[in-house]
């Protein structure tokens, strides 16, 4: 086992290092050019174009930049954004407790939700229920995030007038304490309640298959023949054996809460890194990108290692050597 | 559950520790292009203190102070206003700094720090005459010294708008309340220049010295002279200012303004219904212009800008390099049905300058009426036979994601294709577009808007020779002889002239044709009053000192 993690650790460094080096090109690759685009589209200034161009170092070659930057990364240097004109580490330290705020609330509830009802809709196998929830579930799983938001929005938001449209808290109100935590929550129902619906048919149906799926297996027939109450044979047997893949998957989906949903923040206007991510793509805000984009790298890294991990507690079959 | 529990406890415990500061935002304008004070004239004006409010306010009551939320649509790059060129950070500069003189919402020119000016006779030299008493936020006087030192910064530094400043030989500062520009050569364009963007007067004592983006006074601590000062800033959250209770000019009633930051202009439009905003900074969504004209709580204003929608060539292009196929394309567009198109929002193309510059229109030279048939004949006459789908040119057109142009781009396709045009569109993400079109010259026909102001001349970068703005290489010796005269002319009669004839050159080469002049229609909440669209003789065009609620 030590071995094994040792061997997934070192794949993790390498995956990380590819990833930084192909995100940093890539980026370099696609048209435009980014001191260009920060002195405006109307009249140019092309002295001002050259100095800056100078001054961030774009005028040397990309395996030139490649090599300042992989330098500057290892003394704790992650560079210095065009667009904020500030340090990147200090802009990403900003956007990562909006980001998990949202994410991992909204994560929370789509996994409990989506599981609960995908578990309980397996029980209730073609009946009503089950076929309205599994209709719903196809209708979500469909909705674009950005019109689901935005439909929030008019009903929750405009209609009905009990919840505020966008932002993270109410900037007239300066609550403190309590009452700013409160108005924070309130923010929070619209975008985390849109992320939480958007996200929910994929566990709902992981849990209602491989629930099906466990229950048609031959072991179960066997306990059922040995006169087992149906219930254990659920709670014990059937539920075990289903949420593996429900594991397996949050695992893969917590490695991608650091991004974020570009769309969501940006109908709710979340200063998270989502937002930050897209509006840095727009503007070609490189240095800020490949922060991103390393930490997105480490953080896929790390969670393939811990869900390798965990996988092998929770399933005894599997053996790594 | 009991894990459920502990998980809403810990979100709760985290949202608590989180509970400590943040503020509002930013905002996008483009200022509005429009009428300049002329050269070679004195300005003075009435020293704009103590105004009576009734006065302002028409006469209604209002309730004094108060907090207001401006929507703003992204995060200002940093709180220097004059290093880069920074859409977002423009309004919020012009409630916490002041220029020499400034830019109202209907394009004219007021005075700001500059309570007078004047040319000498041979247009040489321009003395301005500061206020005084006038201190910065932290209690330093503000003198003469401090306008030499960013004007001298931003040219030699080559900050965004040094080109503004090109015709400027070098500053002098006689005494601290007069500061004298020595020209290089006649320049009747400056004084619109200087209240525009990138030319707000920063405090020498705090940036000399330091790095123009990241010291102290560019990002945690702006001071200007302005009506606000600046309380707190939060990335992707918003700006806060508080009321300058020194302020040398009228007093400013907000006790404090907020620029939230909506990335979205559908949810900022729905935060502006739900009241959660006051104003939003700029113009109705598009797809929302006429929503509110009949709602009772709210007045839209309409207002035309210097800001014209239209077709580019390159006349390197051996199809579009040809007079006879941009006079095609010319009569082929049918503007009235752009116009029709985007809700009737601005006016429609006639003129080959910006119609706000009622001074410099000759209304001799319009674009001509559609006519199809014309087009198509044109092309036959120069040599162009239709292929087997009726074709006479097959091009693409680069275009890029703006506003109403994916709209406006499908219009003109259909209109091209009748002449025999085959247009294929192709969309692109402005940094594509700007690196493909702006920097490599490699188009053959594109789309362009934006603002051709403040003075008139802000169309020489457009068509002059290696003009900033010229994509397509076009070049009239004539037109560039005009603009040069046209700079220095202070009559106002023989400047129009000058225009007339650049007018009547236009017409004949067609560099571009016009499809649309650009219109803003303001949402304001009947209970809030003295927004900078109705404060055009007083403010600054998104200054917001005279923001008031109505009294109940």
């Amino acid at each position: 086992m030590k071995r094994y993690i040792l061997k997934r650790v070192l794949t993790g460094i390498v995956i990380v290092l590819v990833s930084v080096c192909i995100n940093f090109v890539l980026i370099r690759c696609a048209p435009g050019d980014p001191v260009r685009i920060l002195a405006g589209l109307d009249d140019p200034n092309e002295d001002q174009i050259a100095v800056l161009t100078a001054q961030y170092g774009l005028d040397k070659s990309i395996p030139e930049q490649f090599v300042v930057y992989i330098g500057n990364v290892l003394h704790g240097d992650f560079g210095f954004s065009y667009v904020n004109q500030k340090q990147v580490i200090d802009l990403i330290s900003e956007k990562v407790f909006p980001t998990l705020l949202l994410s991992l609330s909204a994560l929370t509830i789509a996994v409990l939700g989506g599981t609960l009802l995908g578990i309980y809709c397996a029980r209730k196998n073609g009946k009503l229920i089950d076929k309205l929830m599994c209709t719903v579930s196809y209708v979500f799983d469909a909705t674009p995030s950005f019109w689901l938001g935005l439909m929030l929005i008019l009903i929750f938001a405009s209609w009905l007038g009990i919840l505020p449209t966008s932002g993270m808290e109410n900037l007239r109100g300066h609550y403190t304490g309590m009452r700013r935590v409160l108005d924070i929550l309130q923010h929070l129902v619209l975008p985390v309640g849109t992320l939480a619906l958007i996200q929910f048919p994929y566990y709902f149906r992981i849990a209602r298959s491989s629930v099906l799926q466990v229950m048609s297996e031959d072991f179960i027939t066997t306990l059922r023949a040995t006169g087992m109450k149906e219930k254990k044979i659920f709670n014990k047997y059937v539920l075990r054996n289903a949420l593996i893949p429900t594991v397996t998957i949050l695992g893969s989906s917590l490695a991608f809460l650091l991004s974020g949903s570009v769309y969501i923040e940006t109908v709710f206007s979340w200063p998270g890194m989502g937002r930050l991510l897209f509006d840095s793509i727009g503007k070609r805000d490189y240095p800020v990108l490949s922060g991103i984009y390393l930490i997105l790298a480490i953080t896929v890294a790390v969670m393939m290692i811990l869900v390798d991990v965990v996988y092998s507690l929770i399933d005894p079959r599997i053996k790594y050597d | 559950m009991k894990k459920f529990l502990a998980l809403i406890l810990a979100l709760v415990m985290a949202l608590s520790v989180a509970a400590c500061g943040s503020d509002a935002g930013s905002s996008t304008t483009a200022a509005n292009g429009g009428e300049t004070a002329g050269a070679g004239e004195t300005v003075g004006t009435g020293d704009n203190t103590g105004s009576d409010s009734s006065d302002i306010y028409g006469g209604v009551a209002i309730q004094e102070g108060g907090t207001f939320v401006i929507g703003a649509s992204g995060d200002p790059q940093s709180f220097n206003p004059d290093y880069l060129s920074d859409d977002n950070l423009w309004p919020i500069a012009q409630n916490i700094f002041n220029r020499l003189v400034k830019l109202t919402a209907a394009d004219t020119v007021i005075p700001d720090l500059a309570e007078s000016w004047e040319f000498s006779d041979d247009g040489m030299t321009l003395t301005f005459h500061l206020r005084e008493g006038v201190k910065w936020h932290d209690g330093i006087d503000f003198t003469s010294a401090d306008v030499k030192w960013t004007y001298d910064t931003i040219i030699n530094e080559s900050w965004n708008r040094s080109t503004s400043l090109e015709s400027v030989d070098s500053i002098e500062c006689p005494d601290d309340n007069t500061v004298v520009f020595n020209l290089n050569a006649a320049d009747v364009t400056i004084i619109s220049k200087l209240g525009w963007y990138g030319m707000f007067i920063l405090p020498q004592h705090l940036y000399e010295g330091q790095d123009p983006a990241t010291c102290e006074a560019a990002t945690t601590n702006p001071v200007g002279t302005g009506p606000f000062k600046f309380e707190s800033y939060e990335n992707g959250v918003g700006t806060v200012l508080v009321k300058n209770e020194e302020y040398w000019g009228d007093e400013p009633n907000p006790d404090e303004l907020i620029f939230a930051i909506y990335s979205d202009q559908d949810s900022m439009y729905q935060a502006f219904l739900n009241g959660e905003i006051d104003l939003m900074n700029g113009s109705l969504p598009t797809a929302n212009v006429h929503d509110l004209d009949e709602d009772p709580n709210y007045h839209v204003l309409a207002q035309l800008g210097q800001n014209r929608t239209y077709i580019t060539f390159n006349f390197e292009d051996p199809d579009f390099g040809k007079q006879e196929v941009r006079k095609a394309v010319q009569l082929a567009v049918d503007t009235q049905g752009i116009y029709d198109r985007v809700g009737g929002v601005g006016a429609k193309a006639e003129y080959f300058v910006s119609p706000v510059q009622t001074d410099f229109v000759d209304e001799n030279y319009v674009q001509p009426e559609r006519n199809v048939e014309e087009a198509r004949a044109l092309l036959e006459s120069a040599g162009y036979t239709a292929d087997a789908d009726g074709f006479y040119i097959h091009a693409t057109m680069d275009v890029f994601e703006d506003g109403n142009f994916a709209n406006i781009a499908q219009i003109v396709k259909a209109n091209l294709a009748e002449a025999g045009i085959d247009i294929t569109i192709n969309m692109m993400e402005i940094s594509a577009w700007t690196e493909k079109v702006q920097q490599n010259k490699n188009f053959s026909i594109t789309m362009l808007a934006g603002y051709q102001g403040p003075d008139i001349s802000g169309l020489a970068g457009r068509i002059q020779t290696n003009g900033a703005t010229n994509l397509g290489g076009y070049s009239n010796e004539r037109v560039d002889e005009l603009f040069a005269l046209s700079n220095v002319e202070t009559d106002l009669t023989q400047r129009a002239a000058y225009y007339s004839e650049i007018q009547q050159i236009m017409s004949e080469d067609i560099p571009m044709v016009f499809l649309l002049d650009n219109g803003y229609r303001y949402a304001i909440p009947n209970e809030i009053l003295g927004s900078p669209y109705e404060m055009t003789d007083r403010a600054a065009s998104s200054e917001y000192t005279y923001l008031a609620r109505a009294a109940e």
